[in-house]
């Protein structure tokens, strides 16, 4: 088999693997987004949380401690949060701290580093800034922001159904009906995110990336983009940087654990389709910017952690 | 234009849902996917085993599903939508539903590659081999772990052993399995023996290597080989590398579970 066609045949491994890793979680956001659909009250979420963004985004920034849900699932259930009447900033703030700010994975984080309580709270802790900082400005910015956004944002507009469709009867919609609608309203961007990252994860060699690891600053400024572009599952990455720490800073590889749960190639697809392009280039510039200066605190303040 | 499921009853008839069909099918596709992988053996080669019980349940989830979604389309009962799926139109939902069948059939037609030298992507497995740490001892029989008389068996057993013995462990016979790799700076009878971890899946592999040391003819890359020897120290690069010296190396077929995993 010539080398070309081995690494093709990688990249369908690595694609398939991916897809399979993600389908719990991506079953455990959809049914959640259906029963949110289904069951919830209309506009419930008009009257709670505080209409107060300030409130709503630091109640938003710790709904993961009761709701576990990882990157795959919380987009769709967000979704159908913010149909519910949920303020647009603090369903971005749930997006990117409920991956990260949940017991899931600040057990998995402890395990990974042998009981370090200080990096797992320090990785919760620059996960909920970056979180509550987007958050705030969005609920600020928001007017300013693309049509498309503030469309999806204020929630999906009343159906009107296209005559080749047959809308389901209001007595007729079952809960798996509705998972399944919200199944393959999905599936097409987590496949499209799968195959851009597996394709990196083939085809860029990592030693790119990872040569740097030595230099303090270069070392942060490397993992991050490691980090979106291998798209690794959050209960899962903690174990893959702590493989990195004998080459890297503590700063750099929160860095890695922080910023990949927030963008992530695997995930981008979805989350422009949800928020669209200028909601996406407000978290990637903030987020990339202060993951980044934090990163460098650690690594001034507490360069041995 | 299709007929309405109201419509179909009036005239006393039943009009077959074709989004509801096509999603019963790819939804009992993934289910038909993961319990033909978990029944071939072939998950391991995607996936850590340990996770199998939760992957055969979104199987079964998926195939229930599938059915119910197909018996509800028999029925005549129009699929549910999001208000998004149905403002995107049938090129939309035409694309994704052809992109699940693709990954479908990848799935399910081929098999499953493990990863090998080639997945180092052109780095050096040098930065991968496996080194005695800082603080452990330095002499052998200087740690209060007993050496078992029967050699430890891969390398799974050897890592764990490791971790407590530290470098007392010199001396101690193994026996490891792992892919023959080719590294920068090693002598003529040396290669590195290379394993990937994953903690989850294929995605998350990292290379693991291990020097092997004293070898009459270094095998072809890429072989998987079992490797049986003495644990030893060498000193390269102000690194204190764990290597095996080696008493036999002999080629042998891919193992089951081609994979190490930390839990």
């Amino acid at each position: 088999m010539s080398a070309l066609l081995a690494r093709f045949h990688d990249l369908s491994t690595l694609f398939i693997s991916i897809v399979l890793q993600s389908l719990p979680f991506i079953l455990i956001g959809v049914f959640a987004a259906a029963a949110a659909e289904l069951y919830l009250p209309a506009r419930l979420l008009d009257r709670w949380p505080p209409r107060r963004s300030t409130l709503s985004v630091l109640l938003a920034s710790l709904a993961g401690l009761a709701i576990p849900v990882c990157d795959c699932g919380v987009i769709p259930f967000a979704r159908r949060l913010l149909a519910k009447g949920l303020p647009p900033s603090a369903a971005i703030t749930l997006i990117l701290a409920a991956p990260v700010v949940n017991p899931i994975v600040a057990v998995s984080t402890a395990l990974a580093f042998q009981g370090n309580w200080w990096l797992v709270a320090l990785r919760l802790g620059m996960t909920l800034s970056v979180a509550v900082l987007i958050g705030l400005l969005a609920s600020r910015l928001s007017p300013w922001l693309e049509p498309k956004a503030a469309e999806v944002l204020a929630g999906p507009p009343p159906v009107t159904w296209p005559a080749e469709v047959s809308p389901p009867a209001p007595e007729g919609r079952s809960l798996v009906g509705r998972a399944s609608a919200e199944f393959f309203e999905v599936i097409f961007f987590i496949l499209l995110g799968a195959l851009v990252t597996a394709a990196v994860q083939t085809f860029v060699p990592r030693a790119l990336l990872t040569a740097v690891g030595h230099d303090r600053a270069l070392s942060v400024a490397a993992l991050m983009p490691l980090a979106t572009i291998l798209s690794i599952c959050s209960e899962a990455d903690a174990f893959i940087a702590r493989a990195l720490a004998g080459s890297f800073s503590p700063g750099s590889l929160l860095a890695f654990m922080v910023i990949g749960q927030i963008i992530d190639l695997r995930n981008g697809p979805l989350l422009l389709r949800t928020l669209g392009r200028r909601y996406v280039a407000l978290i990637v510039a903030v987020s990339y910017l202060l993951v980044f200066l934090e990163a460098q605190a650690v690594n001034k303040f507490a360069p041995r952690l | 234009m299709n007929e309405t499921p109201a419509q179909a009853a009036e005239r006393g008839g039943r009009n077959i849902d074709a989004d509801r069909l096509m999603r019963a099918l790819l939804l009992s596709g993934f289910g038909a996917l993961i319990v033909k992988l978990l029944a071939s053996g072939e998950m391991s080669r995607y996936m850590n085993p340990s996770l199998n019980p939760l992957t055969a349940a979104v199987g079964l989830i998926m195939l229930a599903m599938g059915g119910l979604e197909l018996r509800a389309a028999v029925r005549g009962e129009a699929a549910d939508w999001t208000a998004e799926a149905v403002a995107d139109g049938w090129t939309e939902r035409g694309l994704t539903y052809g992109l699940v069948a693709v990954t479908l059939v990848i799935g399910l037609l081929v098999a499953p590659r493990t990863l090998d030298s080639a997945a180092l992507a052109g780095e050096d497995l040098a930065s991968y081999l496996l080194t005695f740490g800082p603080s452990a001892p330095v002499s052998q029989g200087s740690t209060t772990v007993v050496q078992p008389a029967r050699p430890i068996d891969d390398l799974s057993e050897l890592l764990s052993y490791l971790s407590r013995a530290g470098a007392g462990g010199v001396g101690q016979r193994v026996r490891v399995t792992g892919l023959v790799a080719r590294s920068g700076g090693l002598g003529l009878d040396e290669f590195p023996l290379l394993r990937f971890m994953i903690v989850h899946c294929v995605a998350d592999a990292r290379p693991i290597g291990l020097l092997v040391t004293h070898v009459a003819a270094l095998p072809e890359v890429d072989q998987w080989v079992e490797v049986e020897g003495v644990i030893s120290m060498r000193d390269r690069g102000g690194a204190r590398l764990l290597a095996i010296e080696a008493t036999s190396v002999r080629p042998i077929k891919e193992p089951p579970d081609p994979y190490l995993h930390p839990f």
